[in-house]
């Protein structure tokens, strides 16, 4: 399969490790689709479904790029993001958000605190929303 | 009594009529004369002011001393109501009275003849805006999430990432795929609807460049309009336009619901039209128009074009997509900004949608809320 090999190629790094992705998302069904799809593109994708969880793999997993949702239970996306750039890790790993809160206030408030991107996801197709996770991981901060 | 003794037939036609007519309003009216006699009066005012007075009696008497129970109320009249001079003033006061206490805001509408006053009733506003913004969060959230689920897997599905698919299958994931999307836009309007009704909107005002604007607008919207064989034609003004303080998100949406409204409502997809937007500068203000020659608003129901969910019979026919929302949210936004809006149109000539904007700028206002 031509086209499944060309996207194969396109998650993996110029050393041949495959990129790794964090999706820290509490909707199921959302997490699983797009998870899949990365997966199909040639990335390696972990899931956290809350922000504990999802900070723990942050340090742990050290992944290429985060995906972060914001309204999450025990410890939200803007929390994520704070604890994230008080530790540096900001500097090293960009972070999209995905969230369905569409305010100006939220998104300026996102990036203020450091995040990369920000994608209101019932706007965005999913093709879209892997189109743009691939141009960040890709030229991620530490590839 | 300011009245004269010899009234002229015509005139006293014209007072029952009006009379007539304010029994008719929903809205609690009076109007009054630059001394506070009350010339006409509706039996809603006299309820909501918890009066016992009948309409009869309240006639000719001072307002000021009818509604002696509100003492700030007579205040506002002598200081704000009688001054003769064009203009709106507007003021909240408690009443107490038989009819239990409450809360009412009056506006007062004066002129050189005197001033018409409305009232409604706030008493239970607070309680109302707090369940609205609980409905739009929990709309926001517990509706926007599931429907971007439906919306990617849909997707995935047609596409053929879970594999291939007959032509029949793909059609039928199409229509649910547009559903689907038509359901995510009607979401995100009754949000912004939410907003611009409670005046929880942000209005940020900026020097803003509306032939750039709208030249943007025309041609985002151009490859989807040349499929439907219309071409959007941008007839720029000859002068220059200055830039405006307005706000441009809002601006944006407006210009946007007009013409994608020109493009969807343009006659059949085979026949060639043509959409024409115009910009032009008057005196003290901008008029942007989008004309198109297609379905038109059928006379009978003109009036109702403005209102919220609003769509024609000729509309449904066509069985365009449509939320019925977006010319709502464009009156609500341009009368939010200070300018007008109105149209004309014939049944299958097309219409004519115009607006108008001052040129000394919308002004700001501080909200909880921008456009989702």
């Amino acid at each position: 399969m031509d086209i499944s090999r060309k996207s194969q190629a396109r998650g993996v790094k110029p050393s041949g490790a495959k990129k790794k992705i964090l999706y820290i998302e509490d909707e199921h069904a959302l997490s699983l689709v797009i998870g899949n799809k990365l997966r199909r593109h040639g990335f390696e994708v972990s899931l956290a479904i809350d922000g504990i969880e999802g900070m723990r793999k942050i340090e742990s997993e050290q992944p290429d790029l985060v995906l972060l949702d914001l309204i999450l239970p025990n410890k939200d996306g803007w929390e994520v993001l704070m604890e994230m750039r008080q530790k540096g890790l900001l500097k090293k790993i960009p972070v999209i958000v995905m969230s369905n809160l569409g305010q100006a206030s939220d998104i300026v408030r996102s990036t203020k605190l450091g995040a990369t991107d920000y994608i209101v996801k019932s706007d965005f197709s999913i093709s879209e929303v892997v189109e743009k996770i691939q141009k960040y991981a890709l030229s991620g901060r530490n590839s | 009594m300011s009245m004269p003794t010899r009234i002229n037939p015509r005139t006293k036609a014209l007072q029952n009529l009006f009379a007539a007519a304010l029994h008719t309003v929903e809205d609690a009216v009076v109007a009054i004369d630059p001394r506070a006699t009350i010339m006409s009066v509706n039996q809603q005012a006299l309820d909501l002011l918890n009066s016992d007075v009948s309409v009869k009696r309240a006639i000719g008497a001072d307002i000021r001393k009818l509604m002696s129970h509100a003492p700030s109320f007579a205040s506002f009249i002598t200081k704000k109501c009688l001054s003769r001079k064009r203009g709106i003033s507007e003021h909240v006061f408690d009443i107490d009275g038989a009819r239990g206490a409450g809360v009412v805001s009056v506006q007062g509408h004066i002129s050189p003849d005197g001033c018409v006053l409305l009232f409604e009733d706030v008493t239970n506003a607070g309680e109302t805006d707090k369940l609205k913004t609980e409905f739009v969060s929990m709309a926001s959230h517990q509706l926007r999430t599931p429907l971007t689920a439906i919306r990617w897997y849909i997707e995935e599905l047609y596409e053929g990432e879970i594999g291939a698919l007959t032509q029949e299958q793909k059609e039928y994931l199409r229509q649910a795929l547009e559903s689907n999307i038509r359901m995510i836009k009607l979401v995100k309007n009754l949000l912004n609807i939410s907003r611009l009704e409670d005046q929880r909107l942000t209005v940020n005002p900026e020097p803003t460049d509306m032939l750039r604007l709208i030249e943007d607008v025309v041609s985002e919207h151009r490859p989807l309009a040349k499929a439907k064989n219309c071409e959007i034609i941008f007839e720029k003004p000859g002068g220059r336009i200055p830039k405006i303080r307005l706000d441009p998100a809002l601006m944006r949406q407006v210009v946007v619901n007009l013409v994608s409204n020109a493009v969807k409502y343009s006659t059949g997809i085979n026949k060639p039209s043509e959409v024409h937007v115009r910009l032009e500068k008057r005196p003290v203000e901008i008029i942007v128009s989008v004309q198109d020659s297609g379905v038109g608003v059928p006379k009978g129901l003109q009036h109702r074009a403005f209102q919220k969910f609003f769509r024609a019979d000729n509309v449904f026919k066509m069985q365009a997509e449509g939320t019925g929302l977006g010319l709502y949210i464009a009156k609500l936004i341009v009368e939010t900004s200070g300018g007008r809006i109105w149209f004309d149109s014939e049944e299958n000539k097309g219409s004519t949608f115009s607006f108008s904007l001052p040129l000394k700028g919308s002004r700001y206002r501080k909200g909880e809320r921008t456009l989702a």
